[in-house]
């Protein structure tokens, strides 16, 4: 294998000069910064039995701030595919004064602080601001303090993940290919499932996943708007800050490490969907 | 199927792409736009295909009104300059996609549409790559599986806007006696759009001549190159001299000699230019009877193949001349700074429309 991939090299004259380093160079960068902390956290949680493990990760209220974590993330996930989507296609597609300011403003969640995120959210959506109080008579739902308020900031701070893995894969679809399609006789809606979905499905995957692995980790934002109930509205990170500041770092690195096994498993998933997605013009 | 064109105008913001055009194509025909870019040939294809709205006048099909008649309902195929194909679909699916999406009820059987697909994909010779995806293609592959995916439809006229433009020279070469084969073959009503007068001239049964939004001149190849109705159909398609001069008494004064020109009598005295072609000269070395032989001393002379070409300056006036001729006619190629006679055997006179603002000619 390595014999193979050594002389393949050799062959082939790339930009770069020395695989051997640039390779070496990659593997201890990605050791260093990505594989070491996360070692040290399995090592962190195997400081208890198994058994105390296994108490503190099937601990009721870590289950119910697993299940909230997870779906609320899904949901904010899905609703930025969705309005990303909208969102790319018309930065691209239409040109409209102040477009540039739109696209800026896309970026704006990467920059903000969280924490300042969660508290003007809060400040709007709580039944005392001006959105969350009409809202509530309007509908009798409150936003902030609950499961919605935990959806809406992970929506916040995934929006620019698709919107940026889609655009430029947008701008690089022809127009002709559209006209083509509708030259041949095809709906639009016909265009759009057959011809530009499958086009931009491998970027909206990735920017799925990217907002979905975001929301996941997300603090910042979420505990302010959440209200932080015990098995209502308690994430997994903050029940993690909880530990920590009782000083139980083995049952933060516990809870750690399930997370992040659970957001592999399931970033796995999405990157075999991408690549099935990928191929699949290949088979018919 | 055929092609109206009535009064056809069409402008994008203040720029006029199409101005007041009529067309007619006849069934079966395969005609040519043909034109500098900006002269609104494009523009004239994509209305016909119904991707562009006219602003003013008609397109119809066979007597037909097609006007305000939607790209997908119009059944033309359109063949574009790259191809546009389906990247992530096989050329099968490509090919498969106009027959796929049609409504269940006039919708072929898997079976039909698979058979359909196989005999276009032999006709264009790739049936071979029936499971290849679009970029596994070469650029010449890529075209004839557009061309293979529009005919599947059973278009009843076919578009082509430059499909042979991206291509380098020598498969653009083959691509096109392919697709005068292919258009022999299939007798569809054909309208493609080249700037590359050869082009027009090798594939097409008429060539329309375009500039800035008007239609110059239409007819056969041969009727274009040889008889051109306007400078900008002489200056673009085919090599022309060009030598300035002044009617007097239906005569034309050009290069130091008089040309004959009967039909500008009574519009004279007038500026105009003479158009020859470098082959419609004949040299000699001494003049003739006729008072229009020109005295030229040769500049430059190459051998290109099978021809001798000339390069003179005219002793009058200083003018550029250039001269071809079959290198089995000329016993040897005049060197350098030669004196010769040259008689354009074919001089065409028109109005010199920079001087005279009238812009009358002949």
């Amino acid at each position: 294998m390595t014999l193979a991939v050594g002389s393949a090299a050799r062959r082939r004259r790339s930009v770069i000069p020395g695989f051997g380093l640039t390779m070496g160079y990659t593997l201890m960068y990605l050791s260093v910064l990505v594989l070491l902390p996360f070692v040290a956290l399995f090592f962190k949680a195997l400081e208890l039995s198994w058994g105390e493990i296994w108490a503190i990760a099937s601990d009721p209220r870590a289950v119910a701030s697993y299940r909230l974590t997870f779906t609320a993330s899904f949901i904010a996930a899905s609703i930025n595919l969705v309005f990303g989507l909208l969102t790319a296609w018309v930065l691209v597609r239409y040109p409209f004064p102040g477009r540039r300011v739109v696209d800026a403003l896309v970026d704006l969640p990467f920059a903000l602080p969280t924490a300042v995120a969660g508290i003007a959210l809060t400040g709007l959506y709580a039944t005392t601001g001006p959105i969350g109080a009409w809202w509530y008579e309007t509908f009798g739902i409150r936003i902030a303090y609950t499961e919605l308020g935990v959806i809406l900031a992970l929506t916040f701070i995934g929006l620019p993940f698709v919107v940026r893995t889609v655009q430029p894969v947008i701008e690089d679809l022809e127009q002709e290919v559209e006209e083509a399609a509708a030259s041949l006789g095809a709906s639009r809606l016909q265009t759009f499932t057959r011809v530009l979905f499958p086009a931009l499905l491998p970027a909206l995957l990735t920017g799925f996943a990217m907002a979905f692995a975001r929301a996941l980790g997300e603090y910042g934002s979420v505990v302010f708007i959440a209200g932080n109930i015990p098995f209502r509205t308690e994430i997994t990170p903050l029940l993690i800050i909880i530990k920590l500041e009782q000083y139980d770092f083995a049952g933060a690195a516990t809870l750690g490490a399930v997370m992040l096994l659970a957001s592999f498993v399931l970033l796995l998933v999405i990157n075999g969907l991408q690549m099935w997605s990928g191929t699949r013009g290949r088979t018919q | 199927m055929s092609i109206e064109i009535r009064n056809v105008g069409k402008s994008f913001g203040a720029f006029q792409a199409l101005d007041d055009v009529s067309l007619d194509i006849a069934t079966g025909e395969l005609v040519a736009l043909l034109g500098p870019s900006g002269c609104g040939k494009t523009t004239l294809l994509r209305i016909i295909a119904g991707l562009e709205q006219a602003d003013t006048g008609a397109v119809a099909f066979q007597g037909e009104d097609a006007t305000r008649l939607d790209v997908r309902a119009r059944r033309v195929g359109f063949v574009f300059q790259h191809y546009a194909l389906f990247r992530h679909m096989t050329v099968f699916d490509n090919v498969a996609f106009g027959l796929k999406v049609r409504p269940r009820s006039s919708r072929l059987s898997k079976a039909a549409i698979a058979e359909r697909v196989h005999r276009l994909l032999e006709l264009v010779q790739l049936d071979f790559m029936a499971d290849r995806l679009p970029n596994q293609l070469s650029g010449g592959q890529r075209q004839r599986v557009a061309l293979a995916r529009a005919l599947a439809v059973e278009p009843r006229v076919l578009l082509l806007d430059e499909p042979f433009g991206a291509l380098d020279a020598q498969v653009r070469k083959d691509l096109r006696r392919w697709l005068r084969r292919l258009h022999d073959e299939l007798h569809v009503t054909s309208v493609f759009v080249t700037h590359d007068q050869e082009e027009a001239m090798e594939v097409s049964d008429r060539v329309v001549v375009m500039n800035r939004g008007r239609i110059e001149q239409v007819g056969p190849p041969a009727s274009i190159y040889d008889d051109p109705v306007s400078p900008f159909v002489y200056e673009f398609v085919g090599q022309v001299n060009a030598l300035r001069g002044r009617i007097v008494d239906g005569r034309a004064e050009v290069a130091g000699v008089r040309l004959p020109a009967p039909s500008f009598r009574g519009l004279d005295p007038l500026e105009a230019v003479a158009y020859i072609r470098p082959h419609e000269i004949a040299l000699a070395d001494a003049p003739g009877q006729t008072e229009d032989w020109i005295a030229v001393t040769v500049t430059d002379c190459t051998i290109a193949g099978p021809v001798l070409r000339i390069e003179a300056r005219v002793a009058a006036t200083g003018e550029r001349l250039e001269i071809e001729m079959p290198r089995g006619g000329a016993s040897l190629a005049p060197g350098p700074g030669a004196r010769l006679y040259a008689r354009p055997t074919n001089p065409r006179l028109f109005a010199d429309t920079t001087a005279n603002p009238t812009g009358r000619d002949r």
